[in-house]
Parts: C-alpha cells; sequence; structure tokens
C-alpha cells in the first residue's frame, strides 16, 4: 500500500500568496515603465515640436530677409549711380540695419530670437539668372524655443541664413554699367553719323543744309535710344518726342536726406570695423593681418565718403547738406567735410606707418602709434559770429581735426556720429521700409516714369529688359567752321581745285549739344514680384535701376563737300 | 480545498494585475507631426499659378513663397487695396489646389486669420474626422502690427 501525503512542505495559501505578491511586483514595474515610457513619449513629442518651432522661425528669418533684401535692392537702385561701383554693399548695408531691427518682431509666446552681439553681414550674390540674399551673423544668432511648463528648452545658434529673390539685379546693374560707361563715346558716334547722313543727304538731295535745333535734338534723341537698344534690346522710343511730363521724382526729394544718412551710417560703420580691429591689434602674432583689415576698412570708407560728399552735386536737399558740410563757418576753420576726409587719411597714414614698424620687427612701438590713434580727444571749441539779417549771433564751433591735431579715429567718428544725429533730426518721425511717400492720386495723367515702374513695357527682345529714359537738353548750338561761314556767309565755301580744274563746295560746322541731365532705368519686366508703392497704390512690379546723368556736352564737327554749290539755313 | 481555493483566486488576481499594468495596446500615434510637415510644405514652399491682373495687366507671382504671397494678401487687404482683393481672389484657389495636390488621404483645411485687420480666409475642405492640427504665426514685414496665425487641419476622409 503506498501511503499519500496529504501536505506539501508550505501550505497552498503560502503559495498563493507568494504568488500574488510577485505578480503585484511584476504589475508594478510594468506601469511604472509604462509611465516612463509615455512620459518619455510626451517629451519627445514635445521637443519635435519645438524644433520644428525653431525650424518654422529659421524659415521665417528667411522670409524676412527676402523681403528687406528686395525693399533695399530697390531702395539703393534708385540712385546707383551714387552707389557704384558697390550698389550690392550699399544694399547689404541697409538691409543688415533692417533685419537686426526686424529680429525681435519674429519671437513668439515660445519662440525666442536672441539679439545677436554684431550686427548681420548681408550680402547679395548671383544665383544662376537670380539673386541670393545671404546674411551671416558673426556672433550667432540664438533661437530658443521652450515649452509652455518651462520643462523643456531647446536652443539652435544659426549662423548664416540665405535666400533667393526672383530679379535679376545683376543683370541690371552690369547692363546699365556697359550703357554708362559707353554712353559718351557711343551716343557721340551714332550721333554723329546720323548728322552727317542727314547733312550730306540735304546739300546732294535739296542743296540746303538745315542747321535745326529741333530736329537735331530729335536726332540726338533717336541717338540715344538707339544705343539703349544696344545695350538693353529695347529702347524708350517715347523718349524721342521729349518729356511730355517731368519724370517721376517723387519720392527722392523725401528720400535724399534718408539716403544721405543711410551713406555716411555705411562710412561709420567701416570706421567701427577699422576700430574694433585696431583694438584687437595688441602686437600679438595677428596684429599685421589686424592693421591691414583696418586699413582696408579705412580705404572703403574714404571711398564711401567721397561719393556720399558727391551727392550734392545732383542738386536738390542734398546739395544743400552736402553744401552746408563743405563750407567753413569761419575763418582757419575747416569745414566738416574738409575734418573728415582728413582725419580719415590722417589714421589711415598711423595705421600704414604702424603696420611698416611691425614688418620690421618693432611691435612696441607699432602698439604705441595704435594706441595712440585710438586716444579720445575733446574737440576745440571756437566761438565765432555769423551775420544774420543785419545782426551778428554767437555760435560755438566744435573742431575735431586740425593740422597740428593728432591723427584720432575716435574724434573723426564723434564727428561723423554728430552729422548722422543731425540728419537724422531732420527725417521725419518713424520711418520704415520702404521709405515711400504719401501715396499720389491714382488719376492719369502720371509721369511716364511712374507709369513703367508700375506697369513696365513690354521689351523688344532677349534679355527682356524694359527701359526709361528722360533727357533735358540745355541747348543746341551751332557753328559755322569753314571760311565763308566764318565770315558770316549762307553759302558753302567754294574751293578751287587746280589739277582737275573744279570747283568743291566746302561746308563744315561744329554741333554742340548740351545736356543738362538725364535719367536712364532699366526693369527687370518677366519678375514683377516685389510689392512696392506705386502711383497706382500697391501692387506687384518689377526692379528698376536707375541712373541719373549730370551735366554733359557733345560736340560733333560737320564736313560736307559738294560740286555744286549749298547753302546753310537756320530755323 | 479551501486552500486550493485560495490559491486559484490568489493566482488569478496577480495574473489580472499583470495584464493590467502592461496594457491592452500601444495608444495610436499622433498625427501632428504629419500637420507640422504639411503645414511647412505648404507654406514655404514656391507658388505656383498664382497672380492678377490690374488694369488690364498680368502680374505674374509664381515662384513667391506662398508665406510671403499670404503675409502680402493680408497687408493689402487690411489697407483696403484693390490690388488686395485681386489677389485674393486668386490665391484662395491656387492655395487649394497646392493643398490637394500634397495632402495625400488627408483631406487639409487652412484658416488664415489675422484678428488686428479682421482678415479671415479658409482654404480646403473638412473631412469626417479630425486627424490632427498645426499653426503658426507669421509676421507681416510691411505692417509689423499685424500678425497672421495659420491653422492647418488634416481631416480623415
Amino acid at each position: 500500500m503506498v501511503e499519500v501525503r496529504e501536505e506539501g512542505f508550505i501550505p497552498m495559501s503560502t503559495a498563493g500568496i507568494f504568488l500574488l505578491a510577485l505578480a503585484m511586483c511584476l504589475a508594478a514595474h510594468l506601469a511604472w515603465s509604462s509611465h516612463e515610457r509615455r512620459m518619455l513619449d510626451l517629451r519627445m513629442s514635445e521637443m519635435e515640436r519645438l524644433s520644428w518651432e525653431v525650424a518654422v522661425t529659421r524659415a521665417r528669418i528667411g522670409e524676412t530677409l527676402r523681403w528687406i533684401g528686395g525693399q533695399a535692392l530697390l531702395q539703393i537702385s534708385m540712385r546707383a549711380e551714387l552707389h557704384h561701383p558697390d550698389v550690392e554693399e550699399s544694399a547689404g548695408a541697409v538691409a543688415s540695419v533692417h533685419l537686426l531691427g526686424e529680429l525681435p518682431k519674429l519671437n513668439s509666446e515660445t519662440v525666442r530670437v536672441g539679439n545677436p552681439v554684431l550686427p548681420p553681414v548681408v550680402r547679395f550674390e548671383r544665383c544662376g539668372e537670380f539673386t541670393s540674399v545671404y546674411a551671416y551673423f558673426p556672433s550667432g544668432l540664438e533661437i530658443s524655443a521652450r515649452s509652455r511648463d518651462n520643462s523643456i528648452e531647446i536652443r539652435e545658434t544659426v549662423w548664416d541664413v540665405e535666400t533667393t529673390l526672383r530679379v535679376r539685379f545683376f543683370l541690371l546693374e552690369n547692363l546699365m554699367d556697359n550703357f554708362a560707361r559707353r554712353l559718351k563715346s557711343r551716343v557721340f558716334e551714332i550721333y554723329r553719323d546720323s548728322l552727317y547722313l542727314k547733312a550730306w543727304a540735304e546739300a546732294w538731295g535739296t542743296g540746303a543744309v538745315r542747321l535745326d535745333g529741333k530736329t537735331d535734338e530729335t536726332v540726338f534723341r533717336l541717338s540715344w535710344c538707339l544705343f539703349e537698344r544696344e545695350v538693353f534690346g529695347s529702347s524708350d522710343w517715347f523718349g524721342i518726342v521729349g518729356s511730355d511730363l517731368p519724370p517721376d521724382l517723387s519720392g527722392i526729394p523725401g528720400r535724399e536726406i534718408g539716403e544721405l544718412r543711410r551713406n555716411f551710417a555705411g562710412v561709420l560703420e567701416r570706421m567701427s570695423s577699422a576700430r574694433r580691429s585696431l583694438e584687437m591689434a595688441d602686437g600679438g602674432p595677428a596684429c599685421l593681418e589686424l592693421l591691414r583689415s583696418a586699413a582696408e576698412d579705412l580705404m572703403k570708407a574714404e571711398n564711401l565718403l567721397h561719393a556720399a560728399l558727391r551727392a550734392g552735386e545732383s542738386g536738390g536737399v542734398e546739395a544743400k547738406i552736402i553744401g552746408n558740410l563743405r563750407s567753413s563757418r569761419g575763418e582757419g576753420i575747416p569745414s566738416k567735410a574738409e575734418q573728415l576726409m582728413a582725419g580719415l587719411s590722417g589714421v589711415r597714414s598711423g595705421i600704414l606707418t604702424a603696420e611698416r614698424m611691425v614688418e620690421e620687427g618693432d611691435a612696441e612701438n607699432a602698439k604705441e602709434i595704435v594706441g595712440s590713434l585710438l586716444r579720445e580727444t575733446e574737440p576745440r571749441r571756437v566761438r565765432v559770429e555769423i551775420p544774420v539779417d543785419g545782426t551778428r549771433l554767437t555760435e560755438t564751433v566744435e573742431v575735431y581735426v586740425e593740422n597740428r591735431s593728432p591723427p584720432s579715429l575716435p574724434a573723426v567718428q564723434k564727428l561723423l556720429e554728430g552729422i548722422i544725429s543731425d540728419l537724422e533730426k531732420l527725417l521725419p518721425p518713424s520711418p520704415q521700409i520702404p521709405s515711400v511717400p504719401e501715396p499720389g492720386p491714382a488719376v492719369m495723367p502720371a509721369p511716364r516714369e511712374s507709369v513703367y515702374r508700375a506697369f513696365p513695357p513690354r521689351p523688344g527682345g532677349p534679355p527682356f529688359v524694359s527701359v526709361y529714359h528722360a533727357l533735358e537738353i540745355g541747348s543746341i548750338r551751332y557753328s559755322r567752321e569753314d571760311p565763308a561761314g566764318l565770315l558770316g556767309g549762307s553759302l558753302a565755301t567754294p574751293v578751287y581745285l587746280p589739277f582737275i580744274d573744279t570747283i568743291v563746295w566746302w561746308g563744315m560746322w561744329s554741333v554742340r549739344v548740351e545736356l543738362d541731365w538725364a535719367v536712364e532705368e532699366a526693369f527687370d519686366y518677366p519678375n514683377q514680384v516685389l510689392l512696392q508703392e506705386t502711383s497706382f497704390g500697391h501692387l506687384h512690379s518689377s526692379l528698376s535701376y536707375r541712373w541719373s546723368f549730370g551735366r554733359e556736352t557733345f560736340d560733333v564737327r560737320v564736313t560736307v563737300f559738294y560740286l555744286e554749290p549749298f547753302w546753310f539755313s537756320t530755323a | 480545498m479551501v486552500d486550493l481555493l485560495l490559491f486559484c483566486a490568489l493566482l488569478s488576481a496577480g495574473a489580472a494585475a499583470i495584464l493590467l499594468s502592461a496594457g491592452g495596446r500601444e495608444p495610436m500615434r499622433s498625427h501632428r507631426e504629419e500637420a507640422e510637415s504639411f503645414l511647412s510644405a505648404t507654406l514655404f514652399s514656391a507658388a505656383d499659378g498664382v497672380g492678377y491682373s490690374f488694369m488690364g495687366y498680368r502680374k505674374d507671382l509664381s515662384g513667391k513663397i506662398w508665406a510671403e504671397l499670404i503675409s502680402e494678401a493680408v497687408f493689402l487687404c487690411s489697407e483696403g487695396k484693390e490690388t488686395g482683393k485681386l489677389l485674393l481672389e486668386n490665391l484662395r484657389p491656387a492655395l487649394g489646389r497646392h493643398m490637394a495636390a500634397i495632402s495625400g488621404n488627408f483631406n487639409a483645411l487652412m484658416r488664415i486669420e489675422c484678428p488686428e485687420s479682421g482678415f479671415s480666409l479658409r482654404v480646403g475642405e473638412e473631412g469626417e474626422e479630425l486627424a490632427a492640427s498645426a499653426s503658426v504665426t507669421l509676421t507681416v514685414p510691411q505692417s509689423p502690427e499685424l500678425k497672421v496665425r495659420v491653422v492647418v487641419e488634416l481631416w480623415w476622409r
């Protein structure tokens, strides 16, 4: 008989409790890990959301840059002749200032765009046929996004942003450069050939050469159009009849002060850059490089200053302001323009001396020179009397740079800051991009240029650039140069040729065309994508590149020979 | 016998606890990411077939970025410009076509609102059930006080 044991080594209920405890532990572990997993999922999800917001903010910076770039090009291209050959650099400087101002506007509840320590460097580059705008942040631009409960924060440093503008800025710039460079010689050639053709045809055909200002003015305008066609592939034929209405100078006088301020701000920026380089040039191994960089910056500042001071040549408000800067306030007191030029040139000479010393291994003396260039100096205050309406007013004039004063970069900077501050006081209270005037009544007739800016005419052919021009011809003068003409006769001069026993009739005269001013403007016809204020309100139109020419004289000598006598008639 | 019953009861309780804590199934993955990527793809890509005719003159804005066009439309409309109305008439169907082309299995609805100017625009259509949504706020560079909120909703068809 087998004996069955009814009891194990522990009771079943104890085993059950033990197993239950084990199961509870396992359940608790599973619940905890599930909670952890869910929390991780939530965090990951939140981080992805924040990363997305940062990416969107970056894209929005690109959008802002595109808009600012377009407006800067529009603004600077309006007076391209003043910024040549650094048109894109000037536009970059304008865009940089405005981008810095726009960045804080991109902040939102969860995303924050930091303030860069150094202003962004904005460059325009060729991108295929279009233009790319590239912003580089030398000190980095921090974008941070924070979850609403502040538990997660992600930061990203953006060093550069690039975007493309669908405008053919560089094409317009190249075409206009060609036009401006060859204008004098090529218009002269076409005009001369046209006058010869006309004169010979008249002498041989009717026997009377008409010296008619009106006709020859039209011939001159036609020559301009033909040259336009050579360069741009299309012509502004309406320009032949002259400008029926004055060109659209609206906006330009309003912008003049702002532009002048920006020009001077560009000079100041270069000077600040030079100062930073000088401050870092402490005699170390990079000293020579820094000195060279500072000298280069000052050279650019001088060029920009020259260009800014040239602005006065085009007349208007600018001329008055520049005239004021160029005028001396009293005997022995250099004008502000003279002080700026002398100051910049003095500092640059000092840097070149320091550079030479470093090259010769005399770093100590070089350091001393650099120190003296950075020394702050107090201006000399001079009291001058200015006659106003019969009375004499006393004014204190501050002189920062004089012949005997040692060169000092801070002194020149202070002087320039004062000029910029004065200009700012003349500006409207809240200038915005685009600094356009109040919209005029959108009724016809509008100046032809305004119409073209809103609706550029269809170009003649490749490269599909529309053009506009306006010429103000001051006078057309004739002077006979053959003997009969010099004696006041209206008949051509007979010349007897004994070896063939023939009389040849000779007429020679010169035509002087005096051009008071001219405006040439090119439009990027296929890409009318820039939103801008026009005479017809806000609408999308193309980038225009405008060049103003000052007074020019064209002298053409025409000679005609004929076997029959011919006369000259004047209208 | 009682002991055996108690053992079985405890064993069942333990098994149930393990099963409950393990969870029945994984939670459904959200479509939010899809909505965000859809919103980015819509806003920051080049527009096609957009433009308007003003005084008989055609302005072709193809190639501009949608976000740029939206903020320009808001600006022009807030200023009460004729060109704003014209642009909007053309922007709406073009944006609708663009969204339909990239929305895949979803119906996409975009709501563009600018509380400061009272501007409001709906593009696209709803579906049966909302799958996900995402939003972004755009600035209007021409008029910094205006903010444009763009919400995109993806709906199951």
